[in-house]
């Protein structure tokens, strides 16, 4: 007990503060989506039982312990730990596959003893260390080397969640690797070239899919080889771009056909969400607008969400649970909560500056990558500026394993900032 | 990694950060701030609905507070087993409230594969109510139900409510303002689901008030079941009664009979359910000579006395017909004389009451019928409330002027009628008739209708009144009179008997089909009561409304005497009427000895000789007369200048 608390008392303050009033605020997130509009008579059941919150009540008592566990144990530990612990999640993820129970669409659960364990979630504790660990002992080398090495470590847990299918969760570990990369000394411009077939791919889907003519994305490809070519990079890298460009490209058809309906849905109605779909995909999308969009600058009051009470709300509890927030505590709330995450993830970001051991730099690194992805495209999903997909707000959605991995990311903050002088 | 090293990545990431969170504050601030007002109206359309609460209808009461009308809500309570979440339906509430086993419920509903009525006809309460809106698949059908515990009585007055709850026709539609009461608004909150989850109330509705009619309920009873034995004895198509109190106005009944008018007869402007006392023209025939009377005396053109030519240049039988210089030729059913206008009313000579009304000026005339309602709606409110038909006096032609001396060339509802015999043998104010006595607010608050007189004139000289009363009393009382046949044993009866005509579609008037009616009052002295009776289209040539119209009014003040309390007060008249006097023979005596007589007797001396010397040559009325006391006797003199 003790090593927790000297652990803690040196440990960022800002970063332990903003942790526990976003969970409290969380959990009365939570509470609040458990209370009918009516809550008048037994006659007709809650959409969202009480035993939601109380379960929730019981995951964040289990945070708040894995979180100070997590940052009472040196994290050298880690270090050497980082590989294996990494291996271990991606076995679970292969025991789901197996062992896995189907719920809305998707093998995602894992059953233990009456808890449901999402092992995608675990893996991305995973991935920051596994990444952490390779990128400070690879310092020296090129950046393509780094990338590769990267790419290559966050493969496997990418592909395993994509095909659960989980395209959502999957997107983190690339998003949680890129920053940390360019933590890592890899450049701005290496890292925009290396995103560019993604870019290829995105033009493709829109020539394709939205605009119906292929020429947008052949200007692009056109303005792409005359770029490479004033760049006067090195030859083998550059054919290597080119055609990594148009084979994603090409591809992008044959992998939409791959895709799940409901996910060529959601990605068709966020194109173009015009009213006719409003009672299909982008049934959620409109709901969300209209419950945060009704809140205002104020909001509607704590419990008095009425989107929310009349059940109009999909997903309030899980996914759109900051679509409650916005109807509740309007758009001050919202800030707020932007606000303290943000904080969270500038002292992240502030702590890897300071700590001296580049494992614990980089570790920080990808906390405040996975917050600020989780966080930012959550949000947007929420207010329409992205597509639907199923990812949870940290400390806010109810769902354990979400819980717990956020916990986790915070321990290891608390760890390293409070260790930020070993070497 | 050392501090300055990753300081500018530190930045870097910093910014991107900053600047995607920025973005995403500006879109929440794009949503929450400047679209709100769509998105709030948005969140309002799919959730909210303001349904309107319809307000309980007041009840209509009688004089007595007996109930005439009431609504009940009745709820038909039914299941949809394909509505939202229906296989949800926790059984055991549902069971409580339709009152059978949780066990048969559940059986029942697991059967159901359509929409399954559950119960009908409930009267639900209002907490019961609030728990099955929210079942899921239960689904209520409110029916408003307007009943009448006295079954068929007034209904026909009273009208019907439609089921939005309006009234209309009748009472229901005329009262419509008093008892629909003002319906409420709240607001339901609907789930997604469609479920009911919330009701705030915006404004509650507010109840009609309860109306207490001046409609007697056993007066009623009396007149519908006279009415509905007098039409079938004499085959009348329809029969229209009212029962009203002169001195303020107040209907105790009215009725019609039958009910359901033949639809034969249902033009596109009239419905079946017309009020007909309001809506059904006639020509009164006899019974206005009443109002011709008053306007004669009013007009001091002559008075009770006068003594006209009533003689007939040529009798047919019994009939007689005097043919007037213009050419027109009216008919009396007996012949009658020289007489007095008082025996003319008694006995009802249509000739003396044309050659009478030709003393009056036209425009005289029409301004007393006016004044007396001729002509022009009562406003009682009722719906389709006739004016009645008067010509302009310009368009009078002299025919038209005697023929409407006696109740020809003119139409009136029966309301009309009623309020100016009313008006003339009451206190001389025209009242509306009252069909309101009071009506109380949901708050508790008693009303009265405005006051029922029309003008703060009088519409006769009251010296006047006591007069008509007699007329009419000699009709029933005295021999000779049309309407003997009203007489009631130990009441003093006043009225009018009249036979109207009906006119044909083709011109001029059937002659099979009469239209008998009688508007009568007692007592004779100091009316409480009026009635009027009309029988339409009689098919007997010998119908008339001393014969058929007259017993119906007797039989009915017979029947209210016995069994109600109106007439306890009436004075009773002991014996045959003390109030006539004979005139005894006065020709030959002296004036000093008539002065004498007349002194003794009844009646007064009409003229006062010239010279007490004078002797009487001439009297009229002649010796033997029985005149009413008071009546002058005019004597011619001798030596008198003529």
């Amino acid at each position: 007990m003790t090593t927790v608390t000297r652990t803690l008392l040196r440990s960022d303050g800002w970063a332990i503060g903003a942790w526990l009033l976003l969970m409290a605020i969380g959990l009365a997130a939570v509470f609040s989506c458990t209370v009918d509009f009516s809550a008048l008579d037994q006659v007709v059941p809650s959409t969202v039982a009480r035993s939601v919150f109380e379960g929730q009540l019981l995951w964040v008592g289990v945070g708040i312990l894995a979180a100070l566990a997590c940052a009472a144990i040196p994290y050298r530990h880690f270090d050497t730990l980082a590989y294996t612990s990494y291996a271990l999640s991606l076995a679970l993820i292969l025991l789901v596959l197996v062992l896995g129970r189907e719920v809305g669409g998707g093998r995602r659960w894992l059953i233990v003893g009456g808890l449901s364990l999402q092992p995608s979630e675990l893996a991305k504790v995973g991935l920051v260390l596994a990444l952490a660990r390779f990128l400070a002992s690879h310092g020296k080398r090129g950046p393509t080397f780094l990338v590769t090495g990267a790419f290559a470590i966050l493969a496997p847990a990418f592909l395993l969640v994509a095909q659960q299918p989980d395209l959502g969760t999957a997107l983190v570990f690339p998003a949680i690797a890129i920053p940390m990369l360019f933590w890592a000394g890899v450049r701005m411009s290496f890292l925009f070239a290396l995103a560019s077939p993604a870019f290829s791919a995105l033009v493709m889907f829109y020539s394709d899919r939205v605009v119906d003519v292929i020429w947008p994305w052949v200007i692009y490809v056109l303005v792409l080889l005359v770029v490479l070519y004033y760049l006067r990079l090195y030859l083998l890298p550059s054919i290597g771009l080119a055609f990594a460009n148009i084979m994603t490209g090409l591809a992008i058809p044959l992998v939409w056909e791959k895709l799940q309906p409901y996910q060529q849905a959601r990605i068709l109605t966020f194109f173009n969400p015009s009213d006719a779909d409003r009672l299909n995909y982008g049934y959620q999308t409109f709901q969300s607008k209209v419950a945060i969009g009704s809140g205002g600058l104020f909001g509607k009051g704590f419990l008095a969400g009425t989107q929310k009470g009349l059940a109009f709300l999909p997903e309030r509890h899980t996914d759109f649970i900051f679509s409650v927030v916005g109807e509740e505590f309007g758009l001050i709330g919202a800030i707020l909560i932007l606000g303290l995450f943000y904080v969270v993830i500038w002292r992240a970001l502030r702590v890897a500056t300071v700590v001296r051991r580049p494992f614990g730099s980089l570790v920080a690194v990808g906390v405040a990558s996975y917050f600020a992805f989780q966080v930012l495209v959550n949000v947007s999903i929420t207010v329409g500026l992205l597509p639907v997909t199923g990812l949870p707000l940290p400390f806010f959605s109810k769902g354990g394993s979400s819980m717990l991995v956020s916990c986790l990311m915070m321990g290891l903050l608390f760890n390293v900032s409070a260790r930020w002088s070993d070497v | 990694m050392t501090s300055r090293y990753a300081s500018g990545r530190f930045w870097a990431l910093c910014g991107v950060l900053a600047s995607v969170l920025l973005l995403v504050v500006l879109r929440l601030g794009w949503v929450q701030l400047v679209r709100s007002d769509h998105w709030s109206e948005r969140a309002a359309n799919r959730s909210s609905r303001i349904v309107a609460l319809p307000a309980p209808r007041g009840r209509i009461l009688d004089r007595n507070g007996a109930v005439l009308a009431v609504t009940e809500v009745r709820t038909n309570i039914g299941f949809a087993p394909g509505a939202p979440n229906a296989s949800r339906l926790d059984p055991t509430v549902l069971a409580r409230i339709l009152g059978v086993s949780t066990q048969s419920l559940r059986d029942r509903l697991a059967r159901a594969k359509g929409f399954v009525t559950l119960a009908r006809r409930v009267v639900l309460a209002p907490s019961d109510r609030d728990i099955l809106l929210r079942l899921p698949g239960v689904t209520l059908e409110d029916r408003l139900r307007r009943r009448h515990p006295h079954g068929d009585l007034a209904l026909r007055l009273l009208g019907t409510v439609s089921s939005a709850g309006e009234g209309t026709n009748g009472l229901e539609k005329a009262l419509d303002g008093l008892l629909a009461g003002q319906r409420g608004e709240e607001l339901q909150r609907f789930d997604r689901w469609e479920r009911l989850r919330a009701r705030v109330p915006l404004h509650p509705p507010r109840s009609g008030s309860d109306v207490r009619l001046t409609l007697d309920a056993k007066v009623q009873g009396i007149l519908e079941a006279e009415l509905d034995s007098a039409r079938v004895r004499t085959g009348a198509r329809h029969v229209q009664g009212i029962v009203l109190d002169p001195r303020n106005g107040e209907v105790l009944a009215l009725a019609q009979v039958p009910y359901a008018l033949d639809s034969s007869e249902v033009s596109e402007e009239t419905d079946t359910y017309r009020v007909m006392a309001a809506t059904d023209l006639f020509e009164p025939g006899s019974s206005f000579k009443l109002l011709t009377t008053a306007s004669l005396l009013s007009r001091s053109v002559c008075d009770s006395s006068t003594i006209f030519d009533g003689l007939a240049r040529e009798t047919l039988g019994r009939r007689s017909r005097k043919v007037f210089e213009d050419g027109q030729k009216i008919h009396d059913t007996h012949g009658v004389g020289i007489v007095s206008l008082r025996r003319a009313f008694t006995v009802s000579s249509n000739i003396v009451y044309a050659t009478a009304a030709e003393s009056l000026l036209k425009s005289e005339f029409y301004e007393d019928l006016r004044r007396f309602g001729i002509g022009r709606a009562l406003g009682t409110g009722l719906p389709s409330e006739e004016n009645g038909l008067l010509l302009e006096p310009d368009d009078w032609t002299t025919a038209h002027h005697r023929s409407i001396a006696y109740g020809q060339g003119v139409s009136v509802t029966l309301l009309q009628m009623s309020a100016a015999y009313a008006a003339l043998i009451g206190d001389g104010y025209l009242r509306t008739p009252q069909l309101v006595s009071s009506w109380v607010t949901p708050e508790g608050e008693k009303c009265l209708p405005p006051d029922a007189r029309r003008g703060s004139e009088r519409v006769i000289p009251p010296r006047i009144i006591p007069i008509l009363r007699d007329f009419c009393r000699s009709v029933v009382e005295e021999v000779g009179g049309t309407g003997r046949r009203a007489h009631v044993d130990g009441l003093d009866i006043g009225g009018k008997t009249g036979t109207a005509q009906v006119p044909s579609r083709t011109g001029g008037y059937l002659h099979e089909v009469f239209t008998p009616n009688f508007l009568g009052f007692v007592p004779a002295s100091d009316p409480r009561l009026l009635v009027g009776i009309v029988m339409h289209r009689v098919p007997d040539r010998y119908a008339s409304g001393g014969r058929d119209a007259a017993p119906v009014f007797a039989e009915l003040i017979r029947k209210i005497a016995a069994s109600t309390r109106y007439l306890d007060a009436a004075a009773v008249v002991e014996g045959p009427p003390t109030s006539l006097e004979t005139v005894p023979n006065l020709i030959g005596r002296s004036a000093a000895d008539v002065k004498r007589l007349a002194a003794e007797s009844g009646w007064s001396l009409g003229n006062v000789p010239a010279a007490d010397d004078a002797r009487a040559v001439g009297q009229i009325p002649r010796a033997g007369s029985r005149v009413q006391t008071g009546t002058r006797v005019r004597v011619t003199w001798t030596g008198a200048q003529s």
